[in-house]
């Protein structure tokens, strides 16, 4: 350990000393905002109590997910997402429209599928919205 | 150009000293190149982080003989080692050029630096930051105009602060091992 | 340069460095959140500052708790104790049973003071307007019917509690009959969030299908809510910041609702005409207690910017009226942070 140290400190300037921790500072502070609020548009979808599949809001997609009486179709495009087929009676879902601020959602109740925009999307100064 | 380090005792003549210097530099990039191959030919232990073995060469270069000649040897690298592995003009290659042009300029932002400055560690560490900076903007800029790609740049960050980091400390290695037979070179590492 | 020198600016970097990063970060606290499917809605559970064990275990709890509040109190299900209730209640003392004990005193309480603009027993209205369940019908029902159940009591004080040994309690009038929807989701807040304090969860929002009551604060800061422009889903007219412990109900005509010939027809009738109240498109009530805030949204928005005054001084409100314009009493004036350009601030 000592010689490990020794080998180190011949190993290096000041100046090289100063860069290290100041590069891996700046790294891990990065790593430490970007992993509590992650950059990027990002959407959980979940059926019942449990997460079915994350989408890319950055990709344009189709995705397709069974729920409780059947199956749900969801698309992503331009960074927002919405309901398209359900098979509920209501259709409420689908009329919710495209979801695209952190936080947003749209769900269909007797399907028991939710779509949730997480991390990115236009930031909110809100943490739920009241209706 | 002349050599930085000038010859000690026992005069060479300037025309010898260029073709020392130029031999040099061509087994340096033939030296870089043949770490290039290597490192490509191997597995990847994390997808998207690369070790960076060559460009060990391209800082103790720097540190030996400067700022240009470690230019000349990272671009030539760039460009063999596309022609060799068959990437020439792909994206492989403007990704692997945008890299290496931003490491340079951060090492000659690096040897612009007042006093004693940096040695191969420094160097190293802030080399490989610009590097995969520079690789997630031309990545960008070229090919996926999504603010979602910069989602890895918490993890390459990582990667190019611990890859830096190795190779800037084998690149002290290597320089210690060379400065024998160059008494004069510019590099001091802190005693 | 000698050797000594370049160690100090080295030093200087680090303590600056060391500091700016200090400084520039907002203290982001641990947010776990857990959702549901039930009530009949969503109900979603986010917490911050606490163990996810502690969480999952109390959210899981929580969840029981709202599932057994849904199995007593919901009118689809003849096996419910509200559908026991209406069945016995009618000229016959019924002993009050699980969550009617607590809760109707309370939802009478609110029709009182309210001017009966909450009603706790218009379950024959519901049912005959069809918005129990979906799918809702098309069309309203005959003006008769609607008219006979009127005239039969629907809408009066028809509801009668009295104490010998327990709570007991009455439908004194033959049209009347027990829905506690315009309550029932305000007092599953208060269960609930009763529920995560218990298990060591301080520190949550929980929102039912819109609905919302906070516990503690947010990390650093306090539970932001938005309340929704009740013709434009993606626009916030005003953000709230909840206080700890405070609930937020909002009562609107597009939670259930038909078209018919271009006349919406929604859920939240008028006890006083049988059909659904036209002084309001939404209705907003903060408060400590987000059952008596639930009753209260469902009074405001049956009795329009008129009701604002019987809230009194100390409870926000903010009414939405026929006309889109917004009214609100200084209460709310003084806790909303206007964002809409659609709607003036009231």
């Amino acid at each position: 350990m000592k010689g490990l140290l020794a080998f180190l400190l011949r190993a290096t300037t000041p100046a090289d000393r100063v860069a290290v921790v100041a590069a891996w500072a700046a790294v891990s502070a990065l790593a430490v905002s970007a992993w509590s609020a992650p950059a990027g548009g990002e959407a959980v979808v979940l059926v019942g109590d449990h997460e079915v599949r994350r989408l890319n809001l950055a990709r344009d997609q189709r995705v397709t997910v069974q729920g409780r009486i059947g199956p749900a179709e969801l698309q992503v495009k331009d960074g927002a997402v919405r309901f398209v087929h359900s098979p509920c009676s209501s259709k409420r879902c689908i009329r919710m429209g495209w979801q695209h601020r952190r936080g947003a959602g749209a769900a269909c109740v007797p399907n028991e599928v939710m779509v949730r925009v997480t991390g990115g999307g236009s930031g909110s100064g809100w943490d739920a919205v009241n209706y | 150009m002349p050599s930085t380090t000038e010859p000690a005792a026992g005069r060479q003549p300037p025309a010898l000293a260029a073709l020392r210097r130029d031999a040099h530099l061509a087994w340096l990039a033939a030296f870089a190149v043949a770490l290039h191959m290597l490192e490509a030919a191997l597995p990847p232990i994390v997808p998207g982080i690369k070790p960076g073995l060559a460009n060990v060469v391209s800082v103790a270069a720097l540190c030996l003989w400067g700022w240009r000649t470690a230019a000349v040897v990272s671009l030539l690298r760039v460009l063999v080692a596309a022609i060799l592995l068959g990437t020439l003009l792909s994206p492989a290659f403007w990704l692997s050029l945008g890299g290496a042009l931003a490491a340079l300029a951060a090492l000659g932002a690096g040897a612009a630096l007042p006093g004693r400055g940096l040695g191969p560690v420094g160097y190293s560490v802030v080399a490989a930051l610009a590097h995969i900076g520079g690789q997630l903007v031309v990545a960008y800029a070229l090919f996926v105009q999504h603010a979602g790609l910069f989602v890895l740049a918490p993890v390459l960050g990582l990667g190019a602060a611990a890859t830096g980091t190795f190779n800037g400390l084998a690149a002290y290695l290597l320089v210690r091992e060379w400065d024998t037979e160059n008494p004069e070179a510019n590099v001091r590492p802190g005693a | 340069m000698n050797r000594a020198e370049p160690r100090r600016p080295a030093a200087i970097l680090l303590v600056l460095l060391a500091a700016a990063l200090a400084g520039g970060c907002e203290r982001a606290p641990e947010i776990h959140r857990e959702q549901a499917f039930v009530l009949g809605t969503l109900v979603e559970i986010t917490a911050a500052d606490v163990s996810g064990d502690t969480f999952h275990r109390a959210a899981g709890a929580a969840f029981r708790e709202l599932r057994g509040l849904h199995d007593a109190l919901t009118p689809v299900d003849p096996g419910s104790r509200l559908s026991a209730f209406n069945r016995r209640g009618h000229d016959r003392w019924v002993d009050l049973e699980g969550p009617l004990a607590p809760l109707l005193p309370r939802a009478l309480s609110v029709q009182r003071a309210s001017g009966n603009a909450f009603n706790p027993h218009l379950g024959r209205l519901v049912g005959l307007w069809g918005f129990r369940q979906p799918p809702f019908p098309d069309a309203p029902p005959p003006a008769a019917a609607v008219d006979a159940l009127l005239a039969a009591g629907a809408g009066d004080h028809a509801l009668a509690l009295r104490r010998r040994g327990g709570l007991q309690a009455r439908l004194t009038r033959p049209g009347a009959a027990l829905d506690l929807g315009g309550i029932a989701k305000g007092y599953a807040l208060d269960r609930a969030a009763a529920v995560l304090r218990g298990r060591g969860v301080g520190d949550a929002l929980i929102n039912a299908g819109g609905d919302l009551r906070a516990l503690g604060r947010r990390g650093g800061r306090p539970w932001r809510v938005g309340i929704r422009n009740p013709r434009d889903k993606d626009d916030v007219l005003a953000v709230v910041a909840l206080r700890p412990g405070e609930a937020i109900v909002t009562s609107g005509d597009y939670e259930r609702f038909f078209m018919h010939d271009g006349v919406r027809y929604h859920h939240l009738l008028d006890p006083a005409s049988g059909r659904p109240a036209r002084a309001a498109r939404q209705a907003t009530v903060l408060g400590p207690r987000a059952t008596e805030a639930d009753a209260w949204s469902t009074a405001l928005f049956v009795a329009g910017p008129d009701g604002l005054a019987r809230l009194g001084a100390e409870q926000p409100g903010l009414v939405i009226d026929a006309g889109g314009r917004a009214h609100a009493n200084g209460a709310m004036r003084a806790r909303l942070e206007w964002q809409s350009d659609e709607v003036a601030a009231p």
